[in-house]
């Protein structure tokens, strides 16, 4: 468990950063989230995400879930300001997961409205509406972009990452 | 019938909204039905592991790592610790570990770093202690009180107000007889509420039970269904009415009722795979 904790520790600890605006509640999350993650460790199946990609579903889903009952929105502004912002030079390229690395380049491919809009709403944690009002797109269209990016990523994964296993839910299907 | 070929675009959207901004109660509902109709199990955390992965990949290009604070670090320890000295306490609250995914994980081999590899054997373990709890699970099998439940829910309808109904939709149709036309019935106020069955298929009790989940509209319960109770339906009924027993007083109207065919004695977490029937309260009603 201490291994989990210095391993993936800052990687939950960013992300209850991020989605938390309160210090105090991102490490009540992140206690949580750690139970969530050792209670579900039979779960995990390094053939479906990394350790890291699964820490991180677990993680988000809680922090989802907090969002929602506090009715918690990010700042927009401080969004946007953040949102083009880049460091001026790598802290640690050390790798933390290579389906992570393998989803950014998923991202790439997409037009650039595309992936402004999956980047609000995934790493910012935006709501649909708040990206609609950012960018001036249409809600519809925000929503497309979403639905029709996260299919392109786990695509593009599920391609790399398990061949010769079956895609019961491709995104041909999804996408009738 | 098929949900996935009839709404594939509202399948689809439930599940990037699930890995991206959550759902309620009744969204959550109509996915489980919707990913049981279409038999995706396998894929329900499909796009969560997507945006998960985008979601690292982008702070791992941009460097948006902060470390771990000591202070939280020493505590997240001290969980650690607490958890790993009551493994038979945890185990009550473990969800069982699906076969499927156990065998699907590989062994740690040694050859690398993978902490929830070696853990995952630790709490399929202790899993397993779960089977033990739920020897001792009370029964939630409804009483039949003091008139029969058909009776009695004629006498709920018959009140004024305040009463849901709302009618059975089949998911998995290998567990119905039949056409599916019953309903179930609520009374938040009197906290009483009886499910009529009309085509549910006879079960065998000493392999299965029917249980009944409640969903209310509430965004802080909406991840953990109320149970409300297990039962069994006769070979040769035709008709039969339960009544509804919540483990606990329901702090919010329902908004939907789902029945999972689970063990004998009932579950506390189901896995949701055997769905027969999902009825949706209608909007507007209270």
């Amino acid at each position: 468990m201490q291994e989990c904790i210095d391993r993936y520790g800052g990687l939950v600890w960013s992300l209850a950063r991020r989605f938390l605006a309160n210090q105090s509640e991102a490490e009540d999350a992140v206690q949580e989230i750690f139970i969530d993650v050792w209670k579900s460790a039979g779960r995990f199946d390094e053939n479906v995400a990394s350790e890291a990609t699964f820490s991180a579903m677990m993680a988000r889903r809680r922090l989802i879930d907090r969002g929602r009952r506090k009715r918690h929105t990010p700042d927009i502004d401080a969004v946007l300001r953040h949102a083009d912002e880049r460091p001026e030079a790598p802290l640690d390229t050390a790798e933390v997961s290579e389906d992570a690395g393998r989803a950014v380049e998923a991202l790439k491919q997409l037009r650039p409205d595309q992936q402004r809009v999956l980047r609000l709403s995934v790493f910012h944690g935006l709501s649909h509406e708040k990206i609609a009002e950012a960018t001036g797109l249409p809600l519809g269209t925000v929503k497309t972009h979403v639905r029709r990016g996260l299919i392109k990523v786990r695509e593009i994964l599920a391609e790399q990452g398990d061949a010769g296993e079956e895609d019961t839910l491709s995104p041909g299907r999804l996408e009738q | 019938m098929n949900s996935d070929a009839q709404h594939p675009s509202r399948l689809s959207d439930l599940l990037a909204d699930e890995a991206t901004v959550g759902l309620d109660s009744a969204e959550r509902a109509e996915l489980d039905a919707m990913i049981a109709a279409a038999g995706l199990d396998q894929d329900r955390e499909a796009l969560e592991f997507a945006a998960a992965a985008l979601d690292v990949g982008i702070a791992q290009s941009e460097c948006r790592f902060e470390p771990l604070p000591q202070r939280l670090r020493t505590q997240l320890l001290d969980d650690a610790a607490a958890l790993a000295a009551e493994p038979a306490e945890i185990a009550g609250r473990i969800e069982p570990v699906p076969a499927t995914l156990e065998s699907r994980t590989r062994p740690d081999t040694g050859t690398g770093p993978a902490p929830l590899l070696r853990w995952a054997g630790w709490f399929a373990a202790a899993a397993c202690l779960v089977l033990a709890v739920l020897a001792w699970m009370p029964s939630f099998s409804p009483s039949p009180g003091a008139i029969a439940p058909e009776l009695a829910r004629e006498r709920l309808l018959e009140t004024p107000d305040g009463i849901v109904r709302a009618s059975w939709t089949p998911v998995q149709s290998e567990w119905i007889d039949g056409e599916e036309t019953g309903d179930v019935v609520w009374s938040q106020e009197r906290h009483e509420g009886y499910m009529r069955f009309t085509g549910l298929a006879a079960n065998d009790p000493t392999e299965l039970q029917y249980q009944l989940w409640i969903f209310q509209d509430d965004p802080a319960v909406e991840a953990s269904p109320v149970q409300g109770g297990v039962f069994n339906v006769e070979p040769g009924e035709t008709e039969c009415v339960v009544a509804i027993e919540p483990g606990i007083r329901l702090a919010k109207a329902p908004i939907a009722f789902a029945i999972t065919c689970e063990r004998p004695g009932g579950v506390w977490v189901s896995d949701r795979s055997r769905l027969p029937v999902l009825a949706l309260v209608p909007q507007g009603e209270d």
